[in-house]
């Protein structure tokens, strides 16, 4: 700036008075005209920036972002943070919320848990005695090994971390459970996430495309995810593609923040989704959309099943000697059953056949698909809109525009997940999806973005360590418990009841706020804490669950632990991160508690780690394919390195789709069809749509020709559905209580949301309290009015501490009912119970 | 906008105070996400000191409902109400299934034409080689007027340092290569930045001419910006009728019905508007 700044000014005015005056200098410009010698105050803020120094570290709450923020720090202190952005593919640039730039509000929160704490008054009464680190480990020592005693090893129970939320950290509690031989719970399928429909028809955890595959649809429809809100990082990736023109469609019975940034929102009846998804399928087949080709090649369709047990037609069946595990097809150019050829273009899809048994008996025998092609009859688009309240017309028109679009994609949510039969939902959907040829393709697909699940290494050898001079895949194991049955208790249809249930006698709540944030909150503090003998608590902040447990230990924030790595389903890189502070106040890293823990009942020779760089570089030098050639050191380095995958933008099972290779289903295809006999007995063996267990007026869990005959006596009381939902200014319980963040929260406190409608029959006004209830619990809270809550249904957004809230809890109201089909097998949270804590119902009054 | 008119406004140095650069900014509304992401990155670099909380120089709200400050009737700025800036949030008007409501995020607008700058009696307030309008923090005395006089309620009256505050379009950071705060974190990707007095930045091709909106934002690399979509529709001003000429440029939201965009981007330079738009509140919080 060296041109004084009355020259500059006088020189310009000339230049504006040739182009004539776009505005009248009306009053005089004081300041303008004024020559500012001094303006020393700038520097000042200039200067704010002198002294910093940068560290990146990630920010790893089970939100699925894993964004990368750098760390500000000067003078030791963090001054604020910022998303680097330095991912190497700049469409994730910048990634990162408002949570992730306070976070070190929570670091320095007044809440932080400063040193080990023991109970001295009665359970939650907040009387507490602080003690040493020695005093508190060895009395947890005694105390773990007086209840082992007692009642056993594996009464002593992990709820165990979601572990891509920084795998060293998180991976440390499994190892701690599996070297001691402890029981373990479940997370994903508990807390709600699995979509169950994935494992059943495609024997995979779960599978989605990376967000930036949005970028390579012609038609999105989100389906019971509320993007904007709980996808925060990603969600421009729909904004930008619906710039360009791609359309998208929004599916859930609220006009959530992203009901408002898409091209249509469709508002269907609560937990009806799925019989939505099949009145689409109807449409797609009636209108002749169907990929017969994806049918007949990848999924169950051409596969034949017996009409007289609903059973897969065997080789064993119709030869001596025959292999029981092979499925059978129809051949027609051969006029025959034949084993079936995974890919084949020969096999018949539809059709009926009298196949002769081994034994010389004729059965009559359908494909997969002409089954499913007669189920559908049922899903009319007259009918399915009497269901779901969509409009017929409607259902004809999107499904045309969805088939007619290639490719398109569904990015379904936890909205369609929450419900008892959240499995057949997904399966309709996914049946959608197969229908128009979609999966398999990028910008195809139905993706379902939910929890820090995935941790794209393979951490058997960190989770489960070898044993040393045992055999070679000798392992420690601990002994899995799901929390489903820990919460809720267990049920006759558990899988191996005898073998697995038992009371728990300690909860390690290593995973997070348990106490604060399970369903069927009341059975959880009436019934079950009073049984367990300790509750131990490793915490940052003092949450409920540290509210509520007998001992607190101090952890360490992020931004004080050394180093860890974390990923998600989201996007697809690993990411080193780096704290860069001390740990504050008496603070330590999971995984020396651990060790010393495993010091005091003699095995920390097998747990082996008190440092996280060791257990980074075990997890990436036997993580396997997809992170091979990444090390620690490369990763200090490079700090974000793609893992080896094999399409970019990554998209789900694009080498099944091309014949390269099977699904891992027995049958090696897409199982539309399913014929365990739990599915058979419930009339499940195709994706139909079943009146939610609790939330429906008409007959529970029945299908729609028996349903609507029926009342729900229960809704008779309990006439409104009940929602505690993902809100953005929380990762569940995590930023609750960060001031900063509740304050842009509306009036900062739990607010119970209705529909207008709803609160002039109950004589409410927005901003009384009310009370929500049922028999299970209720939660008092003030009342806010919105057209969005559809009529029939009060939505809370969640997460609030026990001490934000006035009276009750947002969840004891929810009481999970489980499932038997998610009881067919146990893998921890691969196939378990899935929380349906949408399924209930509630009736609201003025308190 | 016409050419000529954007000639007229944007297209030469400022007549009245000479900065012959313009920083502006480019929102596409279709694109928040009503995530505060911007307000954070903001507040956490420039207002976390005493005296400042509840003061937020880059708000967000949803409207039609959401008002940061609320005023309730009054003209003086002791009277206005900075608390839950986001009160209302997420709360739509009309009946279903027609319901609309959008979010507008809200920096300064370092206007060509500013209503604060001539109000200050202590000559504080002026506008920089760069179009940034910036209060001197050693010379305000606090007589607030020009908290009065912004007609977008942009300046903060700090009760600590009995100063008034203000977006400051962060320009330590721009003399750092690196864009705003608000705009470089905006992880909805609706934001972009430059001089619309050049005629060949991105920004003023881009509100010049709407339909380049669905090419990826070409980075100005002198501020390391990442690239953006923005929507192919006419760009506009947030309540031009104010005549102040602001700096900040939105695309209107796509899902709202036409009369209501007029109410709040009614089009300045083609006739103003001179009703201003009234926001009533009838979902009323008691108590809070
Ligand atoms: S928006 Fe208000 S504070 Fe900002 S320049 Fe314009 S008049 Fe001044
Ligand atoms: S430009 Fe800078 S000071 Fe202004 S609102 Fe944005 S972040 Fe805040
Ligand atoms: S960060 Fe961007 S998307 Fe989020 S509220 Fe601010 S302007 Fe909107």
């Amino acid at each position: 700036m060296t041109t004084s700044r009355r020259e500059f000014i006088k020189g310009s005015l000339s230049v504006a008075a040739a182009a004539g005056l776009p505005f009248a200098l009306g009053r005089p410009a004081f300041a303008a005209l004024v020559e500012r010698k001094d303006r020393s105050w700038e520097d000042g803020y200039r200067n704010l920036f002198q002294g910093e120094r940068v560290v990146r570290s990630i920010n790893m709450p089970n939100c699925t972002g894993s964004c990368a923020w750098n760390v500000i720090i000067k003078d030791g202190i963090v001054k604020r943070v910022e998303q680097p952005l330095d991912y190497p593919d700049d469409e994730y640039n910048p990634r990162g919320c408002m949570k992730g730039a306070t976070y070190h509000r929570r670091v320095y929160s007044p809440n932080r848990v400063k040193f080990p704490m023991k109970r001295v008054g009665p359970r939650g009464s907040g009387q507490w005695k602080r003690i040493s680190w020695d005093e508190a480990l060895d009395f947890i020592a005694s105390e773990i090994k007086r209840i082992a005693a007692k009642y056993g090893q594996n009464t002593i129970w992990i709820y165990p971390p979601v572990p891509a939320t920084g795998i060293a950290k998180q991976g440390a509690g499994f190892r701690f459970a599996s070297v001691n031989g402890f029981g373990i719970g479940t997370f994903y399928n508990w807390y709600g996430d699995l979509p169950l429909a994935h494992p059943i028809t495609w024997n995979v955890q779960t599978e989605e495309h990376e967000f930036k595959d949005v970028l390579n649809t012609k038609y999105a429809m989100i389906w019971g995810s509320d993007v904007a809100q709980t996808r925060m990082p990603d969600a421009h990736f729909f904004t930008d593609v619906r710039a360009k023109g791609v359309k998208l469609v929004y599916i859930a019975p609220y006009y959530d923040p992203t009901a408002s940034m898409v091209d249509e929102w469709v508002r269907v009846r609560p937990g009806t989704d799925g019989a939505l998804a099949l009145g689409f399928c109807h449409v797609v087949v009636k209108r002749g959309l169907t990929d017969e080709a994806h049918m007949r090649r990848t999924t169950s369709g051409p596969l034949l099943v017996r009409n007289d047990n609903g059973k897969y037609l065997k080789a064993a069946d119709v030869t001596e000697g025959g292999d029981a595990k092979a499925f059978m097809a129809y051949d027609p150019a051969m006029g025959k059953a034949v084993p079936d050829v995974y890919f084949s273009d020969k096999l018949a899809l539809t059709g009926t056949w009298d196949i002769t048994l081994k034994d010389g008996k004729k059965v009559s025998c359908s494909t997969a698909h002409t089954l499913l092609l007669k189920k559908l009859e049922d899903y009319d688009p007259k009918t399915v809109s009497e269901i779901t309240g969509v409009p017929a017309k409607d259902i004809e028109r999107i499904a045309v525009e969805y088939a007619s679009a290639k490719p398109a994609s569904i990015w379904a949510g936890t909205g369609i997940n929450h419900w008892y039969h959240g499995d057949l939902i997904g399966r309709a959907v996914i049946e959608l999806g197969c229908l128009t040829g979609n999966i398999g393709r990028q910008g195809g697909g139905v993706s379902p973005w939910a929890g820090q699940y995935l941790m794209r290494l393979n951490p058997t050898d960190y989770f489960f360590p070898k044993k040393e001079g045992g055999k070679p895949d000798e392992r420690y194991r601990a002994v899995p418990l799901d929390t489903a049955y820990v919460v809720n208790g267990p049920t006759d249809t558990m899988f191996n009841k005898a073998g697995l249930w038992r009371q728990i006698r300690c909860i390690w709540a290593a995973g997070g706020n348990l106490l604060g944030e399970a369903s069927d909150q009341s059975n959880l503090t009436r019934n079950v804490l009073p049984k367990v003998e300790l509750i131990v608590s490793p915490e940052i902040e003092m949450s409920t669950t540290a509210q509520l447990a007998d001992i607190v230990l101090p952890v360490v924030s992020w931004f004080e632990l050394p180093y860890d790595i974390a990923t998600t389903p989201a996007h697809p890189y690993i990411q080193l991160h780096e704290g860069g502070l001390e740990p504050m106040f008496e603070a330590k890293t999971d995984i020396w508690i651990y060790y010393e823990m495993c010091k005091r009942l003699g095995t920390a020779d097998r747990f082996k780690f008190n440092r996280p760089e060791q257990a980074i570089e075990l997890l990436l030098g036997t993580g396997g394919p997809q992170v091979k050639g990444i090390t620690l050191e490369r990763l200090k380095k490079e700090r974000c390195i793609r893992v080896n995958l094999p399409s970019s933008p990554y998209a789900s099972f694009t080498e099944e789709i091309e014949g390269k290779k099977k699904f891992k289903t027995a049958s090696g295809r897409q199982e539309l069809y399913k014929d365990e006999n739990r599915f058979i007995e419930f009339g499940e063996q195709l994706p139909v749509h079943k009146e939610p267990h609790q939330a429906t007026p008409y007959g529970p869990s029945k299908v729609w020709a028996e349903a609507k005959k029926e009342r729900n006596p229960l809704y008779e009381k309990y006439p409104m559905v009940y929602h505690a939902r993902h809100t953005r200014w929380s990762v569940h319980s995590s930023w609750r209580t960060t001031g900063e963040i509740t304050k842009l929260d509306d009036i900062g406190q739990p607010l119970l949301e209705l529909n207008p409608v709803d609160a002039a029959k109950r004589g409410i006004v927005a901003g009384d309290w009310a009370t929500a209830y049922n028999p299970h619990g209720y939660v008092k809270a003030k009342v806010k009015l919105r057209e969005s809550v559809p009529p029939g249904a009060v939505l809370i957004y969640f997460g609030w501490q026990r001490e934000q809230i006035r009276e009750g809890h947002w969840n004891a109201l929810t009481h999970n009912d489980i499932n038997p089909i998610h009881e067919i097998y146990f893998i921890p949270n691969v196939w378990g119970p899935v929380s349906g804590h949408f399924d209930q119902l509630c009736e609201v009054k003025k308190s | 906008m016409s050419e000529a008119l954007w000639q007229k406004y944007y297209g030469q140095p400022n007549p009245k105070y000479g900065n012959r650069v313009q920083w502006g900014m480019l929102l596409d509304i279709n694109k928040c996400i009503g995530c505060h992401t911007c307000t954070m990155a903001c507040k956490q670099t420039w207002t976390s000191d005493p005296g400042q909380e509840e003061m937020y120089w880059n708000s967000v709200s949803t409207q039609p409902f959401g008002k940061y400050p609320r005023k309730n009737g009054s003209k003086n700025p002791a009277d206005w109400d900075y608390r839950f800036s986001n009160l209302y949030q997420d709360t739509p008007k009309g009946k279903f299934p027609k319901l609309w409501q959008f979010y507008l995020a809200r920096p300064c607008n370092h206007c060509a034409n500013p209503a604060c700058l001539p109000a200050c009696p202590t000559r504080s307030i002026y506008k920089n080689e760069d179009g940034i309008v910036l209060i001197d923090q050693n010379t305000c005395e606090g007589f607030q007027n020009c908290v009065k006089a912004c007609p977008y309620d942009k300046i903060y009256y700090n009760a600590v340092t009995k100063k008034s505050n203000k977006c400051m379009f962060c320009f330590p950071l721009l003399e750092k290569g690196q864009e705003p705060q608000c705009v470089k974190s905006c992880v909805g990707k609706i934001r972009i930045f430059g001089n619309l007095m050049d005629p060949e930045s991105t920004i003023s091709k881009m509100i010049r001419d709407p339909s380049l909106g669905v090419k990826v934002y070409d980075p100005q690399t002198s501020l390391k910006a990442t690239h953006r979509v923005i929507n192919p529709v006419e760009r506009r001003q947030y309540r031009p009728d104010f005549g102040t000429i602001p700096s900040v440029w939105y695309v209107p939201p796509k899902n709202v019905p036409q009369e209501e965009i007029e109410k709040y981007f009614g089009y300045a330079m083609g006739g103003l508007l001179d009703e201003p738009h009234k926001v009533e509140a009838p979902i009323k919080m008691k108590d809070i």
